[in-house]
């Protein structure tokens, strides 16, 4: 079993949980963390199975930018919404 | 220019597809994707247009308007999702002719008692329908095998055109032909009413797993094909086909089966993974080997199309309209929330009334548990906690695994499926069959539009099909 770490200053939380709920179904893993680091150690650590972590964890970095960007936007559009179904409810 | 919330899912070679809750999509390189996720544009002025229109980002002056249109798309896809359009499933008989090896209802033998539906339950169940819907009204009649009892089929078909109207009725019974007869024929002939048969490939294919006493299911459901295709038209009859570890590894044998009847729609779909369609039967194959699979059929199909021969594989279509069709959402089991209750309601034989199919499914394989919304006359799914349980856990976009998927506004959620597989509604999507299906269908799919002019114009075909 070979440890992966990650620096907490590189990887959110958000990210690593994320790119490590879709590896349930590749191999069996466990998440540990200190101060600075995540450890996931990866009962398959073959180097195919690894490179498919690091392309999760690259895809979610990426979903975490886009996240941070629009998530103002995001809670607009909710309350748009919400609000789009009140006025409906007040014409009646 | 600013950055408006999408989704991606990489694609093969130096390909993403992107897609917002709107449901606009675009395919971008990777470079691209960096580009547009840090400065808000690509900075290639025609690309960067066709982003703006479809809502991936938005000049700063523009961008209320950009919320508003986003939030209207997403408010228009929920209460669309939310509409209450089922068809009526109903059983007469669970009691079946057939031991199919992987039968999702556990059917009753043939000289089995108590397995019928009471003739006295059908005019209320017509009373039912009359009152949840309006017209077209579909009824389905599925078993067993509901032939079995067709003066049942005949009463429930009569009571409909009174009660309903004759043209306001269509009627699909899912057969295994093996009991269709010329007084069968005689009485479908003027009355809106279609077969659907399982056709799992060639013989050797279709009789390994689909089990009938005479050993000849297939030769059965042929002559039954012809037998309609004959008598009442080429339109009266359908196929759906349940690929098995046999079917596999010659996926052009169902094209040829297929040829053969001069029937050119399919349907094609994985082994449910319902309790007693697994259980019984012996699945070896994995998704990747069943996309394998697809693979092939599509360029089979692609082969024969070349030579005018016109194949549809209709649950392709299905997703492809899910993907380019946004007003495409009536097919049950892919859409967001889920189409238990909106979009079925099933009278079982035993008077019993289901919101789905598998439901139906869960009972018999959890008989301590109720999944039922009461019988024929006392019905409510509101005074259900499975129903209203259901129904709430089903919008795909609040669900762990789907909120940053790029193919969440095409899919779906099957709460079913995952209480049968992780017991539990939602369901963890990293291990869900639904999940994996899918997704790996609409990732073929969208690979194809993107890769391949020819593929690409077959696709466009399918959106009309």
């Amino acid at each position: 079993m070979d440890k992966i770490s990650l620096a907490k200053s590189s990887y959110s939380e958000w990210v690593v949980r994320n790119s490590l709920y879709w590896f349930s179904s590749v191999t069996d893993w466990q998440l540990s963390d200190s101060d600075s680091y995540w450890t996931i150690t990866l009962t398959d650590n073959d180097e195919q199975i690894v490179s498919q972590l690091h392309r999760l964890l690259n895809d979610y970095k990426l979903r975490e930018i886009i996240a941070n960007k629009t998530q103002r936007i995001t809670d607009s559009i909710a309350v748009n919404v919400l609000t789009s179904i009140d006025s409906r409810l007040k014409s009646q | 220019m600013k950055l408006m919330p999408f989704n991606f899912e990489p694609l093969d070679e130096d390909s993403y597809f992107i897609s917002n809750i709107a449901g606009f999509s675009s395919f971008v390189n990777f470079k691209q994707l960096e580009s547009i996720i840090d400065f808000g544009q690509t900075f290639n002025p025609e690309l960067d247009r066709l982003l703006e229109n479809k809502l991936f980002i938005s000049a700063p002056s523009s961008v209320n308007t950009a919320i508003a249109s986003l939030a209207s798309a997403l408010g228009k896809r929920v209460t669309t999702g939310l509409e209450f359009k089922p068809i009526f499933m109903i059983v007469p008989t669970l009691r079946c002719d057939h031991s199919c090896k992987y039968c999702q209802v556990s059917r009753a033998s043939i000289s089995a008692s108590g397995f019928d539906l009471d003739k006295k339950l059908i005019p209320k169940i017509i009373d039912t329908i009359a009152l949840l819907s309006e017209p077209p009204y579909k009824l389905e009649l599925q078993g067993g095998e509901p032939l079995l009892r067709f003066d049942l089929v005949e009463l429930i078909y009569q009571l409909a055109e009174e009660k309903l109207g004759g043209d306001s009725i269509e009627m699909v019974i899912a057969t295994s032909l093996s009991l269709v007869s010329d007084e069968i024929i005689d009485w479908a002939r003027s009355r809106n009413v279609v077969f659907s048969v399982s056709l799992d490939g060639a013989q050797l294919v279709h009789d390994k797993n689909r089990i009938h006493p005479s050993g000849n299911a297939y030769q059965l459901a042929v002559n039954g094909i012809k037998k309609i295709q004959s008598q009442l038209g080429m339109h009266r009859i359908s196929t759906v086909t349940t690929v098995t570890d046999e079917l596999i590894k010659n996926p052009l044998s169902l094209l040829d089966t297929h040829k053969a009847l001069g029937l050119f729609d399919l349907f094609v779909r994985p082994i449910s993974p319902y309790g007693f369609a697994t259980a019984r039967s012996s699945v070896n194959y994995s998704m990747q080997e069943y996309m394998q699979f697809y693979t092939q059929l599509w360029d089979g199909i692609k082969h024969y199309r070349d030579q005018g021969l016109p194949f549809v594989e209709h649950s392709a279509a299905i997703h492809i309209k899910k993907l380019f069709v946004p007003s495409f959402s009536s097919y049950a089991d892919l859409k967001s929330p889920s189409g238990v209750v909106l979009n079925c309601v099933l009278f079982n034989y035993d008077g019993r009334v289901y919101g789905s199919d598998e439901s139906r499914m869960l009972q018999k394989v959890n008989p301590q548990l109720d999944f039922s919304a009461g019988t024929v006359g006392e019905i409510s799914f509101a005074d259900s906690e499975y129903y209203k349980n259901l129904t709430s856990a089903s919008f795909n976009f609040l669900h762990p695994g789907c909120e940053n998927c790029a193919f969440l506004p095409y899919c779906g959620s099957d709460p079913c499926q995952n209480i049968s597989m992780q017991g539990e509604p939602i369901g963890d999507k990293s291990l869900s069959t639904f999940c994996e299906y899918h997704k790996s269908m609409f990732k073929f799919l969208v690979n194809k539009y993107n890769t391949s002019a020819d593929d690409k114009s077959l696709i466009e075909d399918w959106i009309h099909a």
